[in-house]
């Protein structure tokens, strides 16, 4: 028990610096593309804490949540560009799209195997992308431009700390959102439906139910990033939603740990450290985010977060031990 | 309380239930016994919702059950145990049986969210009862373990509590003795038992005689599909064809 109060104030410890670190970020970093970048690593977070509520929680696979991705910035671009509504407004209702979509698509899939449930996400992600691609009013080669990232009318992308405030506000609440998703008794149907589907059954949970409402969740997650995405860009064109753009948050929940709160994060932010360091070497890219997969599949299942929990555990443990000795010792000295 | 009238369940062309009559009585033990093969799985799990019935009613209560779900059947008050564990593994002993309040437990997705007030009281509601059901079959201690790291023993009596979370009316327990050495076995007849004394009705299906004569009030026998016999535990053990089936059997 005392070892388990010390991992958890360890992780309030690491908590409190990372948040630190990320609120005054902006502080430290003029350099404006570098705040774009960070306000991209937010939506990755977010998104691959959407695909971990769906992959590490219900124990459901999608190689496909580009599609959804894309379907937040289009329907976003349109609702406001043709529809004139306010883009913090818009971006809820194509998130609340994506997830209605998700739901609509997990409907009959949520019966399949999850070797199944990969190949038709996949069939799916790339039906979304022939959509895009051939709707001509999309412009999808050229690109179609989009209003920027603005709140109560201001233009937060005139100064990229404000965009990348407003990304950190709402990775907040997504982390928040989904801690209290996953330690509620929907969260607790998730996980049992992933371990074991028929006492699931047996224990009065609605499995059907829950599988749609993961992907629906899920969903609302990369939908809700992908909007956001498309207003940081102020462009959406077709080719960043290929469907293979998909095994991105996959590869985050892999490395970063799935069925934990923090895994995605540290996940997002890697893959987008090597990404961007990597940029202009794309076949080196490729190869060495699949090394990393294939080797964090064979030798650490768990991601990061299970190296650090391992890691924090044995802080812990000498931590409880230094101080006992000192104790010990302190009480030796009194005689 | 259950009554299941002629039921058929066909593999293929073979039948691994065939036309069995069975009537389970409020507030008794009941037990179902009979050698390896004999159908008493698959009837349980037409019981609870899992295999459909070829041919038959089951009625609950009065109202026909036949071929219901089982999240609807658990929710209504049949909650059963499994012969193959069938634990959620990695998650701890507390989570298991607070999955089985899941029924019991009452708020949506929005009360979840924003941890409303309600939510809060149900989830305290739902983790007292949890941990009350723990400690009567002995596992409050181990709360916090993974239930795959449990031993054989205490992951049956986990499903039994997990079981029990569910508030039903009646328990369906298959081979719980099954893998438990003699005075883990003994722990458990008196669990039945007390089970049975909280107004719960009991169906135990046993491979074990002396087990099921010691706790259950009534017994069927089934062999190879057929319902062999049925009467007071002292009446089926007198009876011949019943003693060959086992004799056979073994
Ligand atoms: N899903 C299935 N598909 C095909 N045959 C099945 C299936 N389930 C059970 N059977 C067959 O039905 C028969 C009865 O099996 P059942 O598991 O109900 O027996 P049992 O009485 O529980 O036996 P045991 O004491 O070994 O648990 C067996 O011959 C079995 O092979
Ligand atoms: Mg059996």
């Amino acid at each position: 028990m005392k070892g388990n109060m010390t991992v958890k104030k360890l992780n309030r410890i690491i908590l409190l610096v990372l948040g630190v670190i990320a609120v005054i970020l902006p502080l430290l970093i003029t350099n404006s593309y570098r705040l774009y970048f960070f306000s991209f690593v937010g939506i990755y977070v977010v998104a691959a804490s959407g695909l971990d509520i769906l992959f590490g929680y219900a124990g459901m696979i999608s190689f496909g949540h580009i599609a959804y991705y894309a379907i937040g910035a289009y329907v976003t671009t349109l609702l406001t560009s043709y529809a004139g509504l306010p883009v913090m407004a818009s971006i809820l209702i194509a998130a609340a799209v994506a997830a209605a979509a998700g739901a609509l698509v997990a409907l009959p899939c949520s019966k399949l195997k999850f070797q199944f449930l990969a190949l038709a996400s996949i069939a799916f992600a790339n039906f979304i992308y022939q959509l895009i691609c051939n709707i001509e009013f999309l412009q999808p080669y050229r690109g179609m431009k989009v209003e920027p990232l603005s709140i109560f009318g201001v233009n937060l992308n005139s100064d990229y700390r404000y965009t990348y405030y407003f990304i950190l506000v709402w990775v907040v609440i997504a982390l928040l959102a989904k801690h209290m998703i996953v330690k509620s008794k929907i969260g607790r149907a998730f996980m049992a439906c992933r371990d074991n589907t028929r006492s699931a059954d047996g224990m009065g949970i609605n499995v059907r139910k829950y599988k749609v409402m993961a992907f629906a969740i899920s969903t609302f997650y990369v939908g809700f990033a992908g909007a956001c995405a498309a207003h940081l860009n102020e462009l959406v064109v077709c080719n960043t939603y290929v469907q293979a753009n998909s095994f991105n948050y996959v590869i985050m929940c892999i490395f970063g740990g799935v069925n934990t709160i923090f895994g995605p994060v540290i996940g997002a932010v890697v893959f987008q450290f090597i990404n961007e360091a990597l940029a202009s070497a794309t076949a080196w890219r490729d190869i060495i985010f699949g090394g990393i997969v294939m080797l964090f599949i064979a030798f650490l299942p768990g991601g990061c977060m299970s190296a650090l929990r391992g890691l924090e555990e044995k802080l812990a443990a000498r931590f409880s031990l230094g101080k006992k000795e000192a104790a010990s010792k302190g009480g030796k000295k009194d005689d | 309380m259950i009554k299941a009238e002629n039921i058929l369940v066909q593999f293929g062309g073979i039948s691994a239930v065939n036309h069995v009559s069975i009537e389970v009585r409020k507030g008794r033990i009941t037990g179902l016994i009979g050698p390896n093969g004999a159908g008493k799985t698959t009837f349980f799990n037409c019981i609870s919702g899992v295999q459909n019935v070829t041919e038959g009613k089951i009625y609950y209560e009065g109202k026909d059950i036949t071929n219901g779900r089982g999240f609807q059947l658990c929710e209504a008050g049949i909650a059963r145990t499994y012969q193959n564990i069938n634990l959620f593994h990695s998650l701890s002993v507390l989570d298991n049986a607070l999955i089985g309040k899941h029924c019991r437990t009452h708020y949506g997705f929005f009360a979840a969210l924003f941890g409303t007030p309600r939510m809060r009281r149900e989830e305290e509601k739902a983790r007292e009862d949890a941990l009350e059901k723990l400690k009567i079959v002995g596992l409050d201690h181990k709360k916090d373990l993974k239930a795959g790291q449990l031993p054989y023993g205490e992951q049956r009596l986990l499903e039994i509590a997990r079981a029990l979370c569910t508030e039903p009316k009646v328990l369906l327990l298959d081979e719980p003795a099954a893998g438990m050495n003699a005075t883990e076995k003994v722990v458990l007849n008196d669990l039945i038992k007390k089970i049975a004394s909280m107004g719960i009705t009991v169906l135990v299906i046993e491979h074990d005689m002396d087990v099921i004569m010691n706790i259950s009030d009534y017994v069927y026998v089934m062999n190879d599909g057929f319902l062999l016999a049925e009467g007071k535990p002292e009446e089926v053990q007198r009876n011949p064809e019943v003693i060959t089936a086992y004799l056979g059997g073994n």
